[in-house]
């Protein structure tokens, strides 16, 4: 695991610097990526299912639409309770790609991005010395959070149309809505509550539909 | 990226301290209009329903810590100063709140009203309905 990441963050970060230079060739096509980061890191937690994607196409000769939706299903047990966490999560904004050799890119970009999570106590026991257990559910709340994004990104194509990329993240929140009984503990998309700006790091795999 | 997935992973810790939520009640007496807290002398405190337990056994105490009853909506204690018995009965909502990961859920409650008898006791005064697992000054008792 360890090695495998090293070698692709080596390859992704020298490839590109290595590459023979050629004259730029806007070819056009849809990139349709799967993060691998939020699959490991779910994967590894054990806590529920995490699925990011993310799809980008070229509108002009440097620029690229750029859209990312995800999907979070967390469960975690603790003392007397068990609380989950459903949400999905929406990113969109544009990249400029400053570097323009074969099909790879390294990339600014910004994004605007929009989280709608729900979460619930769904087995909650308090004990109480003198009057014994209380044994409820907390029901849940619709919950949200806004928050923009600069990204440096970075793909390099594999092989025919298959490309590995990464991208790291800088977020400032906006705007959030939380339940003033539960905390939460990861705005899927941001990252740690409470944090007024957090840094991310997404690792993908690309598969691109040539026009 | 070890680091990084350090990071990503929770930390399983343990819970060194669960609050209980309780009403705190503190004493007073009106002396030519001005009010003073007062120690009280041979209290004895327990809940009806849990007479059993003595939350205090004839104390010399400021200040009472009430925990009520989370699975009924009324709660009604017995105030003994000495051999004289007063009664104080609450109405009110439990709600969990999440205290931390370590500890899980606590609960806070909401007093709606409250009723009390006048053998010892002059009155009441209910300063902050909200009991939370805070150590909040929450009722006044006028002797």
């Amino acid at each position: 695991m360890r090695n495998t990441l090293k070698y692709i963050f080596s390859v992704l970060l020298l490839f590109p610097v290595a590459a023979f230079c050629q004259p730029a060739e806007l070819s056009r096509g849809l990139r349709i990526g799967f993060d691998l980061s939020s699959a490991a890191i779910s994967a590894i937690e054990g806590e529920g299912v995490e699925a990011g994607f993310t799809a980008d196409m070229n509108f002009k000769e440097s620029y690229f639409a750029v859209a990312d939706l995800g999907y979070v299903n967390r469960v975690k047990k603790g003392p007397g309770y068990e609380i989950s966490q459903d949400a999905l999560y929406f990113r969109a904004g544009a990249d400029y790609n400053f570097y323009e050799r074969d099909n790879d890119v390294i990339a600014f970009g910004l994004r605007y991005g929009l989280s709608t999570f729900r979460h619930k106590g769904d087995k909650v026991v308090v004990e109480n010395p003198l009057w014994g257990n209380y044994t409820g559910e907390m029901s849940g709340n619709n919950l949200g959070a806004q928050w923009i994004e600069a990204v440096f990104s970075l793909k390099t194509e594999l092989s025919g149309n298959i490309f590995l990329g990464w991208s790291l993240r800088g977020k400032v929140m906006l705007s959030s809505k939380s339940d003033e009984n539960m905390e939460e503990w990861h705005i899927p998309g941001y990252g740690m509550s409470g944090n007024p700006s957090t840094l991310g790091v997404n690792f993908y795999i690309f598969y691109r539909i040539p026009f | 990226m070890i680091v990084l997935l350090a990071l990503f992973s929770s930390c399983e810790n343990e819970c060194f301290h669960k609050p209980l939520s309780m009403l705190n009640a503190d004493f007073f007496t009106i002396d030519e209009g001005e009010e003073g807290e007062v120690t009280v002398d041979d209290v004895s405190v327990f809940a009806i329903g849990r007479e059993d337990t003595l939350l205090y056994d004839s104390a010399s105490v400021r200040r009472i810590s009430m925990p009520l009853d989370p699975n009924s909506d009324i709660t009604a204690f017995v105030l003994l100063f000495g051999d004289i018995a007063d009664t104080l009965t609450f109405h009110h909502t439990a709600a969990p709140y999440f205290y931390s990961y370590e500890c899980g859920f606590v609960l806070h409650f909401d007093v709606s009203s409250f009723e009390h008898t006048t053998n010892i006791i002059d009155s009441l005064k209910l300063e902050r309905p909200e009991i939370t697992h805070k150590y909040e000054k929450h009722l006044k008792i006028y002797l």
